[in-house]
């Protein structure tokens, strides 16, 4: 669980509303006009392939695809690196958690905020995937209690009154993955907003 | 729930030899970051394990409006000229003949994941290729892929390149004989291999089994070797046709016949004796002319033929060459389901354009092989996880990849063929169409190429698309025409032996560069590659697609009966064409129609400004400055060692460590030095010391004796402040071989 390789993913509400193509120029202005705090790489076209990474966004941390995976369209967040100096500081698993959906909803805000997308990308708030993508990390349900342990404040903060379910959904590929699904349907800038009310403003901001 | 590290994970499941070697690696890394390493010699260690830099690691980027710096956390470290540590690199990784298991296909998904994109790239030499890797990782990479047998080493560099076979050897009904069993022995000989390491550039070798056809291409490549068969004193003989001296690149030769027979016993020492003459007598300086065919042009083949065999009659025996022919069937493929026959209709939709397109009738009745096309040669981590499980299920989880970086599946039994084609649909990976005229074959181009000049990918998915969006109306004369796109004139992407070839160029046009691409006709796939197409026109990218058009539509008009499209070509003549495709090449005004100022997938405006320095011909670094490099790691890992208290070992490393530094400089005479203390001593003090070529201008023949100490036993007296010394000593003793290397000049005649 030390691991800093971890995938977040929130799905679109209507996805047929949107075509992988119009997260290309996207990706790029977003290169060009610095919008996220961190650094930006390149943009990489995987529309050819089957359910796979469809338009990614490289960073140097992180990367950011409008994902596919099985068949649903999503951004995908998957951190690789903890070099941003307000990352390097992380101390704890809970901190990394929290870390990871701020950069993860961050994005979403900024697509949902598009303009070139005209409001077409709405993102679901009552589900997200979370996945420890390192296989040093084995799926075991000792593994996963763990995760749950970490992750039970972040959710507390994140879905305030609500019911709130964390299911194991990973261990086909060997990678720890869980799927949290809330009665909450709230939208990625309330629920970014709830993440940074947190009152515990630590160094793990994106 | 904490991380080990892989290194502990996977403790004991590599071979001891990898696991050294990667260590070794690792230490390097280690030496880079503390600026301990010279970044050329660096460059092509990291390249030797295929290790490579991808666009944009120079530390700037053209974001469409200008060129901005990438300023990667690292700060000034590099991992080669010009080459910025922190920066995304690519992985190759080397499959010999393209031959991969179910184990080797999921580790292969797994680290896509974890280390790369979740993308798992084919190439043109079937090889596999990570994208977005950082080089911090690439130890644990590797020793995950050791641990399933499988080594990157060599797989970029100065070195043998991946050893490429036919993917049907072994069930093609034109072959000879399997020539699988060859592949992987002379992949394995020379791997690592002394005779191949001094080489000014990389050296690639594929195999055929027939001549009449292409997949082994065995006509572009340096050493080419095809399988036939001769009968002596009544006895059917296996042997190989000798090619040597082809190659794509720049300027595209067909390879020469060095010797029709070569018998089956002959081709690993005929091998190597093709190296030792490369090694000696290769240019090393210019590398736009340092691949074998200009050697052999240079001499001509007679010439060349004479060398090598005067090299053969010199060479020291070795039980290697011959070993493997004790248990040729060791990379035999049994089948795991009992043959059978096409079951009846009805058969799941889509799967009767499938079957035409992509499955064949293998030599052995009942079973079959299925191509899984992948467009531009990638699948996702999940697709390659899905086909491995496919591949346990029906043919005992067994692939081979496919220089038209595709994957195929052999021993099918085809009573399965229904039941493959619909578990393969159920994750995108039974697109039909292989090797037809939408099984477009790209190089990495602009994408992630330092070098690249036009997106051959971009062109080739919007190329595929178009061809696809109209399929079942193209006439059958084009269907099977075979476009192949390079984003320069490199040629990664074999686009001389395309019936339609393209590689990038850029024109300006308005004050602004414009992405292009210029049109090659008349290459032959067929018969190994034998003929290599030549540049008609220029044409912007967006308007390669009409070109196509154009080309396809003149082909279906004006042929004649069975006329091939290598023969319209021919006789249309490329005056025609040229005029044919005239007005296409037309760039309009920015102003007019800005789309022609950006290329296929990429909205940004085009621009040269990010090429960088491509790696593709690696460092020249000798046999000597390896040596010399290998010498200053060990004398670190007495350091290592002295502060770990490990007085007895910290003195034999440091011992080591000279006469690594010793061997380095007799190999600048004598390649074939002896791995023996008391024989290096021997040798160096002979050419070294005796002519005192060793003896530094002031200090004389006293680092020599630092080695000569330690050899005469003074390596014994191991207590710290001796060992502290002798640590000294060596570092002083190798400070004093590269003033000597200095010396003597670049290279002397051996
Ligand atoms: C001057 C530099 C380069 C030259 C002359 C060159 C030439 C070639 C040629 C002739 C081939 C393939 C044809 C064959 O099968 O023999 C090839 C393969 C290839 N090249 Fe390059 N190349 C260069 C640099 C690069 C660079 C910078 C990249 C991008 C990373 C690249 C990527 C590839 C790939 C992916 C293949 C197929 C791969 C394989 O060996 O598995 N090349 N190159
Ligand atoms: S052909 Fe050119 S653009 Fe393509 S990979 Fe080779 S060097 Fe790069």
């Amino acid at each position: 669980m030390e691991s800093v390789k971890v995938d977040l993913k929130l799905f679109l509400q209507e996805p047929a509303e949107v075509e992988l193509e119009d997260f290309i120029p996207v990706f790029h202005d977003w290169i060009q006009h610095q919008r996220l705090d961190e650094l930006l790489i390149d943009v990489v076209d995987y529309r050819h392939v089957h359910d796979g990474p469809g338009v990614m966004l490289i960073a140097h941390d992180a990367h950011y695809a409008m994902d596919m995976a099985d068949g649903r369209m999503g951004l995908l967040y998957s951190r690789r690196r903890e070099t941003h100096p307000a990352r390097n500081a992380i101390q704890s698993v809970t901190e990394r958690l929290r870390s990871v959906l701020r950069c993860a909803l961050e994005a979403c805000r900024l697509l949902e905020a598009e303009p070139s997308l005209q409001g077409r990308v709405k993102f679901r708030g009552d589900e997200v995937l979370l996945r420890i993508n390192d296989r040093l990390v084995s799926p075991t349900p000792v593994a996963f209690d763990d995760l749950q342990t970490h992750l039970r404040p972040v959710l507390e903060r994140l879905y305030p009154d609500c019911q709130v379910d964390v299911q194991s959904c990973g261990g086909s590929d060997s990678r720890l993955a869980v799927k949290i699904t809330a009665s909450d349907d709230s939208n990625v800038g309330t629920l970014y907003s709830r993440l940074d009310g947190s009152g515990v403003r630590t160094a793990a901001g994106s | 729930m904490s991380a080990s590290s892989w290194k502990e994970r996977l403790k004991g499941r590599l071979p001891a030899a990898l696991e050294e070697e990667i260590t070794i690696f690792e230490t390097q890394l280690t030496l880079k970051r503390q600026d301990k390493i010279d970044d050329k010699i660096f460059a092509e260690t990291r390249l030797r394990r295929g290790v490579y830099g991808q666009r944009y690691d120079n530390g700037q980027r053209h974001d469409g409006v200008e060129t901005r710096p990438l300023n990667y956390p690292c700060e000034d470290l590099t991992k080669g000229p010009q080459t910025v540590w922190d920066a995304p690199g690519m992985q190759r990784i080397k499959i010999p003949f393209g031959g991969l298991n179910a184990e080797q296909m999921e580790t292969l998904a797994d680290l896509a994941e974890e280390y790369s994109d979740a993308i798992c790239h084919v190439t043109t030499r079937q090889d596999f290729q990570l994208h977005f890797v950082h080089i911090d990782d690439t130890p644990d990479l590797m020793r995950r892929l050791a641990a399933v047998g499988i080594t990157t080493q060599e797989a970029c560099g100065n070195v043998v390149r991946n050893v490429t076979a036919c993917p049907l050897a072994g069930v093609c009904s034109d072959e000879s004989f399997d020539v699988t069993p060859y592949a992987h022995a002379l992949a394995y000989f020379l791997l690592n291999h002394k005779d191949a390491q001094d080489f000014g550039r990389k050296f690639k070798i594929a195999f055929s089994g027939c001549t009449d056809h292409a997949c082994g291409l065995a006509n572009m490549h340096d050493l080419g070797l095809i399988a036939k068969t001769r009968v002596e004193n009544g006895q059917s003989q296996r042997g190989f046709t000798f090619y040597v001296g082809g190659g794509l690149g720049a300027v595209p030769h067909q390879a020469q016949v060095l010797d029709d027979f070569v018998a089956e016993e002959e081709i690993l020492p005929l091998a190597q004796a093709v190296c030792r003459v490369f090694a000696r007598l290769g240019e090393k300086k210019n590398r736009a002319r340092a691949r074998l065919k200009f050697l052999v042009a240079k001499l001509g083949i007679e010439e060349f033929r004479r060398l090598v065999l005067e090299e053969r009659a010199i060479l020291p025996p070795d039980e290697r060459w011959t070993l493997y022919m004790d248990n040729l069937s060791a990379t035999d493929e049994a089948p795991t389901r009992p043959a059978g026959t096409l079951p009846e209709e009805p058969h799941p939709d889509g799967f009767a354009d499938w079957m035409a397109s992509n499955v064949m009738f293998q030599s052995q009745p009942g079973y079959a092989v299925a191509t899984v096309c992948l467009p531009l040669g990638d699948l996702t981590s999940a697709q390659l996880r899905t086909l491995a499980g496919i591949t346990c299920r029906y043919n005992g989880g067994r692939a081979r990849t496919t220089v038209e970086q595709n994957i195929v599946l052999r021993w099918i039994s085809q009573a399965d063929l229904p039941g493959l084609y619909t578990d393969l649909a159920a994750v995108g990976l039974a697109q039909s169409g292989a090797s037809t005229l939408r099984d477009i074959t790209a190089c990495p181009g602009t994408d992630t190429c330092k070098l690249g000049i036009s997106s051959s990918r971009g062109l080739a998915a919007e190329l595929r698309q178009r061809v696809s969006a109209c399929n079942g109306q193209i006439d059958p004369s084009v269907q099977d025409l075979k476009i192949k796109i390079s984003g320069c004139f490199n040629s990664c992407g074999q686009h001389h032996v395309a019936d339609i070839g393209f590689y990038g160029v850029s024109r300006k046009s308005d004050n602004h560069a414009v992405p292009h691409f210029q049109v090659v006709l008349g290459g032959q796939w067929t018969e190994n590659a034998t003929a290599y197409g030549l540049a008609v026109a220029a044409v912007p990218s967006k308007r390669v697609p009409e070109a196509v058009e154009r080309i396809t539509d003149f082909y279906v008009a004006e042929r004649e009966p069975e006329e091939t499209f290598q023969a319209f070509i021919k006789r249309a003549g490329k005056a025609k064409i040229r005029t044919l495709l005239q007005d296409l090449t037309k760039v309009p005004a920015y102003a007019q129609d800005s789309s022609y100022y950006s290329d296929w997938g990429d909205p940004r405006e085009y621009s040269l400004g990010d090429m960088g320095v491509g790696e593709c011909a690696g460092e020249v670094v000798s046999l000597t400055e390896f040596g010399l490099a290998s010498s200053e790691r060990q004398v670190f890992e007495a350091q290592v060692d002295l502060d770990n208290r490990d007085f007895d070992k910290a003195s034999q490393t440091a011992f080591q460590a000279m006469l690594e530094a010793a061997k380095a400089l007799i190999q600048v005479y004598n390649i074939d030095v002896i791995n023996d203390a008391d024989q290096i001593v021997e040798e160096f003090r002979r050419r070294f010391y005796d002519t005192e070529l060793f003896h530094d201008p002031y200090a004389g023949a006293k680092f020599a004796n630092y080695l000569f100490h330690a050899a005469n036993g003074g390596r014994t007296d191991t207590s710290p402040a001796a060992v502290h010394r002798r640590i000294e000593e060596a570092q002083l003793f190798i400070e004093a071989a590269y003033s000597c290397y200095n010396r003597l000049g670049q290279r002397q005649p051996m």
